[in-house]
């Protein structure tokens, strides 16, 4: 009798202290890159994990009045950014300030936002959870919707083996799914791993030499940015006065430096810059082909002199930023509406 | 069975009675701070009030009277005062404290760690979304002599970033008892608003010189003994 008391109590002991039982989820990405930035220790991937962030990411349950998602701005089929407008928009109609950057490859992020404020994925959600001009709510104010609700709660405890949702699980659920995001099948990535299905014209061909001469101190392969700030010297808008790196390290050298964004699947990621002054790609090209650009002190010395490009070379170069597109990334079912 | 019991009660009763805690006690001057009056004047010749304070202490090493110590890095304890809200004091380890140790807020590696539980819970209101890391210290009080609306201040400081690091060690030799297992010390306010014109500065609420140079100022109040 003592034994089976003894055993139920182990048992029961066992459930209490191994949690539930989570699928692990393996990140895959290009032995030919580097090493992911993210740190998989602090919150490593399962299925239970990611299916509770792409719920989130999906729900407005978050914002203050339940009308927006984290999805209202960053789509799919956008590659996880918004065309439809220059900045932001949050609930209420409420504007933005800056652009919306596309979500893409962010494991190697070092650093999160334009001006690089946030440094870590894990806590990146809380500037769009909580912005007035945003989702408009609080941790708190989300954290107790959530916590009424019993799929959120099955959602939580499946994850993390506990059904009241906090502000760690939160954001652990978010950064699984966002983390997951990775880009790699473009037809420039099958391109350069050999295969022989991914052809690129002589134009893409052309327009890649290009790309390599001039722009890749800023864009390198193969994740397309260097993860610096620059000042790429576009006019200042008196309207819409904006600082960037500067509002974070109030340094006078950081003034007008943004975050330099990845190129990959820049095409359907428009409008650009931090202030989407630019609808079109060939505006961007000819951005930095000009002289008429704004020169402050903290341009970047690489673009001090302007590149040159002629019409033939800028539509070279439009053709091969257009193998950066990867359309699987952006169907993938995966990373869609999830069917409730 | 019974026999057993008993013993649990009164070991935890003796559990109990052992709690030790170091209670920081917000001061002005020599005056207890009594939130929301306005009667506190600093050297200034500015009169004000106070509605709330909320700080960061980390990484504590405690010595008691025989010299034993303990150390608990990576220990991190939000305080809170006001009208509505009182916890100010930190269980602590050892018996009679002859000397602590604290970080007047979060070391750099604490703020970047990705560490959200606890007092670290961004959910508290200390946490800056836009720029990642931790309100050191914030209070917030009325002043006639400040030109904020309704002449409110409001001092948000923190940051981590060389050269405008907030932080700072704090190290106490304590003279007070301690009575029913708790020891006091202080935490003068006013050391800040003997530096600062509330006529010139109403309000900071973003890393930088100033905020560097405000939280030295309050971090030079800590004291054993009021004055």
């Amino acid at each position: 009798m003592v034994s089976i008391l003894l055993g139920l109590m182990l048992i029961l002991l066992g459930f209490r202290f191994s949690g539930p039982r989570t699928i692990p989820r393996q990140f895959f990405y290009p032995k030919s890159w580097p090493k992911p930035v993210y740190d998989f220790k602090k919150n490593p991937l399962n299925e239970e994990g990611f299916e509770l962030g792409r719920s989130l990411f999906y729900d407005p349950i978050l914002s203050g009045d339940s009308s927006i998602s984290c999805a209202s701005c960053h789509l799919s089929f956008t590659g996880f950014t918004h065309v439809d407008h220059a900045v932001s928009h949050g609930i209420e109609g409420r504007i933005g300030r800056r652009n919306t950057l596309a979500l893409v490859n962010l494991a190697w992020n070092t650093s999160f936002h334009w001006d690089g404020g946030v440094l870590n994925l894990d806590q990146q959600a809380i500037n769009p959870i909580s912005h007035p001009d945003e989702m408009g709510s609080n941790l708190n104010a989300s954290l107790k919707k959530l916590s009424k609700s019993a799929r959120y709660r099955n959602l939580f405890f499946k994850a993390f083996g506990d059904s009241v949702p906090n502000t760690t699980n939160l954001l652990k659920g978010l950064a699984q799914f966002t983390v997951s995001l990775v880009a790699s099948n473009s037809r420039y990535d099958l391109f350069m791993a050999g295969d022989t299905a991914a052809h690129f014209t002589d134009q893409e061909k052309n327009g890649l030499s290009i790309f390599r001469k001039n722009c890749t101190s800023c864009h390198p392969e193969p994740l397309f940015t260097n993860y610096s700030f620059a000042n790429t010297g576009l006019n200042l808008d008196s309207l819409n006065p904006d600082s960037g790196r500067f509002e974070i390290t109030r340094k006078p050298e950081d003034i007008f430096k943004f975050r330099v964004p990845s190129l990959r699947n820049v095409a359907v990621t428009f409008p650009y810059m931090h202030d989407g002054r630019f609808r079109k790609l060939r505006e961007v090209i000819n951005h930095y082909a000009t002289k008429n650009c704004q020169i402050t002190n903290s341009k970047d010395p690489v673009q001090q002199d302007e590149l040159i490009f002629d019409d033939h070379q800028k539509k070279d170069i439009l053709a091969f930023l257009h193998t950066l597109t990867d359309t699987k990334f952006i169907r993938e079912n995966k990373f869609q509406h999830p069917i409730k | 069975m019974r026999f057993f019991n008993i013993l649990i009660f009164l070991l935890g009763i003796a559990r109990i009675s052992l709690a030790q805690e170091l209670r920081i006690r917000p001061v002005f001057g020599p005056d207890t701070l009594d939130w929301g009056k306005d009667k506190y004047t600093s050297a200034k010749a500015e009169t004000m009030s106070f509605s709330s304070l909320e700080l960061y202490l980390s990484d504590f090493t405690w010595t008691d009277s025989s010299g034993k110590e303990v150390k608990e890095p990576g220990r991190v304890e939000l305080l809170e005062a006001g009208s509505e809200k009182q916890n100010l004091s930190i269980a602590h380890p050892l018996g009679s404290l002859k000397r602590v140790c604290f970080r007047f807020g979060l070391d750099s590696a604490t703020q970047v760690s990705g560490r959200m539980d606890g007092d670290l819970d961004p959910a508290l209101g200390m946490y800056w979304a836009w720029n990642t890391g931790y309100i050191q210290c914030r209070l917030e009080g009325n002043s006639v002599s400040s030109k904020g609306k309704k002449g409110k201040f409001e001092f948000h400081l923190g940051g981590y970033s060389s050269p405008w690091a907030t932080d700072q060690k704090v190290c106490l030799d304590l003279t007070n008892p301690s009575i029913n297992g708790k020891q006091d010390v202080f935490f003068d306010i006013k050391a800040m608003f003997d530096q600062v014109s509330l006529k010139k500065t109403h309000s900071v609420l973003i890393p930088g010189e100033q905020a560097r140079q405000l939280s030295h100022f309050l971090g030079s109040g800590f004291k054993s003994q009021l004055q």
